[in-house]
């Protein structure tokens, strides 16, 4: 009976996340082609075919890999930063950078418009300062095609978390082993580079692929500050869906199912980076 | 040659030595005998570097190490935790200090190599620290301090979690090569026995003041030192009773 | 050097929180001006009528159930990892990721899906579960950190002092464990009182929390308005974030538990 109570803890939690991998049963069938409601009744790949050949798939891939490739690289390196620039403070007052975390995405969302865009606060200083004429003349920031403010806005959230994740260890190592650096004839930057950050790794690496994952597959933000061509695949993938013709759906569900297949992969990515962090904690001490 | 003169350390508000006056000749064994907490570790973490000092100074071969950060003393820590990097190999660990000073990568291993050896613990260079008992650790962070060859060795309770037998067998092994690598080693204990059998000179410290400081042979003899020394000489006796 | 990169640092927060005020009392502000021309309250009073307050009320009281639910339901799953070995546990943790890492437009369709067949779609009860599906991993982590810090000496040395099992959790575990589970709610809470698109997707439109009154005005042009709905719900997220946020790091000195935020 004993062997079982793990099992029963976990009942709950596995029935709720049961609920989410089911549902997914659905949508795996109506991309082969399996979709009664609206007539289909039929096996087939010719929607991933269709999909997989599409340039605008291609597009909307690339761009939301971009996306989130450029907002982790710049919030992981942000976050380390601010987390070594905490690190002297005595009192761990980083209440004011972690209240990012807190804010919802839409609002962080209207902070870049309000920042940059062209009529926004940065646009207005240039004015000020560079005597521009008219707004047209700030260059687009905001539904660009570099996406500018999609990544601004998830560095904006992102920083703050990664700084959360990575300043305790950062702290708890910088004490014991910094020291020991120190007094081997390392510079307190030499001790950071070939100490701190490296015991950090771990952590910092299971941290990147949240916010990697999170960036590539959110929709509110690319939806509210993307540019319109090209659409981020979760953007893209919801227009499919809401395609009004049923028989459209199956192309909608070959979108989330590739999307969800990275979805898998950053699951595997993480359980890997995890399994190195656990390994290592053992051997950093308290 | 190290030199305390009038040395005070405060930890936070509280001052945990008063008025040190102390001096340790080149290749001297020295033991800083005291009760935990009284300031010892604060002791050997100002003279690496790592803590500041409220007055007096501290010398360091005729030198006044006032504002020189712990990098550029020539002094080596062994701390009580031992710390030895988890990231690094057993062979990365002891070649860290050479590695600082831009020794390159394949004679710094070879260095590290031979320190292993030196230590007893050839054959473990590519182990990772954590696959390691105590006493091979003990080793290790040895290794990592010698190779350097530090003016002074600061050691902090190094040996206060090994078992009897390890203990002895680090003991000897410290010594060894405190004399054949001819160093001058700063020693701080609580274990009487320890420091009477290690020491050319010991220093008795009680509630931030020295009590007494010489030879053991000549602290056996001395009244100041015999209250300090009561507790031992008991266990001793009861021992020798026993066997 | 270092105050004045962590100043400018504080600053990226702080200005936009600052604009977000002026735009939200802002009369006329054309561009290119730096402040605006002129102030007016009117339309606060406008915005924050009877239906938009029932509206919020009823919204942070969804939100907060989800949390309950969420934290209800991870505690005790964070205890199995935390505490016990057992076959799977490496698949299960690997469950528990999903709702963070799968792409959520991608599995946020599947529960629009299993819903309506439930026939559930569109309530507010749906809308509760699927916000409870997305928080739980982060409850579940959390928790499993603090689990593992606290250990399970304290409930040994209970048992072993005459302590049933059952009593010895709730007098000697579950106090300990209380701040992080007082976080953890919170945590939950700020997440979905911030989600938009799910809500969207399970309550169809029906269900209406703040986030679907605010967003449709970001989304739009009228600075003002989106100016005041952001501040109320930002006000309201990073408040309760603020109050029980600071409750792990007085609690627990542990390190790993205390970093796991959200996005």
């Amino acid at each position: 009976m004993r062997r079982f109570l793990p099992y029963g803890l976990l009942l709950p939690v596995l029935l709720m996340v049961g609920l989410l991998v089911f549902s997914l049963l659905d949508g795996l069938l109506q991309s082969l082609g399996y979709f009664p409601a609206a007539g289909l009744n039929n096996f087939t790949l010719s929607y991933y075919k269709a999909v997989l050949g599409d340039s605008t798939l291609h597009g909307s891939l690339a761009y939301s890999l971009y996306l989130a490739l450029v907002s982790a690289l710049l919030s992981t390196l942000g976050g380390i930063g601010l987390s070594a620039l905490l690190l002297r403070c005595k009192k761990p007052d980083s209440w004011l950078f972690r209240l990012p975390i807190a804010m919802p995405h839409a609002v962080v969302a209207f902070f870049a418009i309000i920042l940059l865009s062209q009529t926004g606060l940065f646009s207005r200083l240039a004015a000020a300062l560079m005597g521009m004429e008219e707004p047209g003349a700030f260059p687009l920031l905001v539904q660009d095609k570099a996406g500018f403010g999609v990544i601004f806005a998830y560095v904006f959230k992102q920083i703050p978390y990664v700084m959360s994740v990575v300043i305790l260890l950062m702290r708890r190592v910088s004490g014991t082993y910094t020291e020991a650096a120190r007094t081997l004839g390392a510079s307190p930057r030499r001790a950071f580079f070939s100490v701190t950050l490296p015991l950090c790794m771990p952590a910092v690496s299971t941290a990147f692929i949240i916010i990697f994952a999170y960036a590539f597959g959110a929709y509110e933000l690319p939806f509210l500050l993307g540019a319109t061509l090209p659409r981020a695949l979760p953007v893209q993938a919801n227009m499919e869906f809401l395609s009004p013709d049923l028989r459209h759906r199956p192309y909608a569900m070959v979108y989330n199912s590739l999307m969800l297949l990275f979805g898998v992969l950053f699951i595997a990515l993480y359980l890997a980076a995890f399994k190195k962090l656990t390994g290592d904690n053992k051997a950093v001490k308290s | 040659m190290l030199e305390l003169r009038n040395l005070i350390l405060a930890y936070g508000k509280q001052i945990v030595l008063q008025a040190l006056d102390v001096s340790i000749e080149d290749r001297e064994f020295f033991s800083l005998l005291g009760r935990s907490g009284c300031g010892k570790t604060t002791l050997i973490k100002a003279i690496a570097g790592l803590h500041p000092l409220a007055g007096g100074s501290i010398l360091l071969n005729g030198k006044d190490t006032a504002g020189l950060p712990p990098e550029k003393r020539n002094t080596a820590v062994l701390f009580q935790d031992i710390r030895l990097f988890p990231h690094l190999s057993v062979e990365d660990n002891v070649a860290y200090g050479l590695r600082m000073q831009g020794m390159p990568r394949k004679e710094r291993r070879r260095k590290a190599g031979g320190m292993l050896e030196a230590v007893g613990l050839s054959g473990m260079e590519k182990r990772p620290v954590d696959a390691l008992s105590g006493g091979q650790q003990q080793r290790v962070a040895l290794a990592r301090a010698l190779i350097l060859r530090p003016a002074i060795l600061l050691l902090d309770e190094p040996f206060s979690s090994l078992d009897m037998d390890l203990r002895r067998a680090m003991r000897d092994l410290l010594k060894g090569l405190h004399t054949n690598l001819g160093l001058t080693t700063l020693l701080v204990t609580h274990d009487i026995g320890e420091a009477m059998l290690l020491s050319d000179r010991i220093a008795i410290l009680d509630t931030e003041r020295l009590v007494c400081c010489d030879t053991p042979g000549a602290l056996l003899n001395k009244p100041e030192a015999a209250p300090y020394l009561e507790a031992w000489r008991k266990d001793l006796e009861d021992q020798q009773r026993l066997l | 050097m270092k105050k004045l990169l962590l100043f400018l640092c504080g600053l990226c927060i702080l200005l936009p929180l600052g604009m977000l005020v002026l735009y939200a009392f802002a009369g006329r502000w054309p561009w290119p001006a730096l402040f605006p021309e002129s102030f007016s309250a009117a339309r606060l009073y406008d915005t924050l009528d009877g239906s938009t307050l029932s509206v919020l009320l009823r919204s942070i009281g969804s939100s907060f159930l989800s949390a309950l639910l969420s934290t209800l339901v991870a505690a005790p799953a964070a205890r199995a990892i935390a505490c016990y070995h057992f076959p799977g546990k490496r698949i299960i943790r690997a469950l528990l990721l999903a709702p963070v890492l799968l792409p959520s437009t991608a599995y946020f369709v599947g529960l629009q899906t299993l819903f309506t067949r439930l026939g559930i779609i569109d309530t507010t009860l749906a809308v509760i579960l699927s916000h409870a599906i997305v928080i739980l991993p982060y409850g579940v982590w959390t928790l499993t950190d603090v689990m593992n810090s606290v250990g399970l000496g304290l409930e040994e040395q209970a048992r072993s002092l005459g302590a049933s099992p059952f009593s010895a959790l709730a007098t000697v575990t579950l106090p300990l464990l209380l701040p992080a589970l007082v976080s953890v709610t919170a945590l939950g809470f700020v997440i979905s009182f911030g989600q938009y698109f799910l809500t969207l997707m399970i309550g169809g439109g029906r269900v209406r929390t703040f986030a679907m009154l605010a967003v449709p005005y970001i989304q739009g042009g009228d600075r003002q308005l989106s100016a005041l709905y952001s501040l109320i719900f930002v006000g309201i997220s990073a408040g309760i974030y603020s109050l029980f946020g600071g409750i792990m790091a007085r609690h627990y000195k542990d390190a790993a538990a205390i970093g796991k935020g959200a996005m």
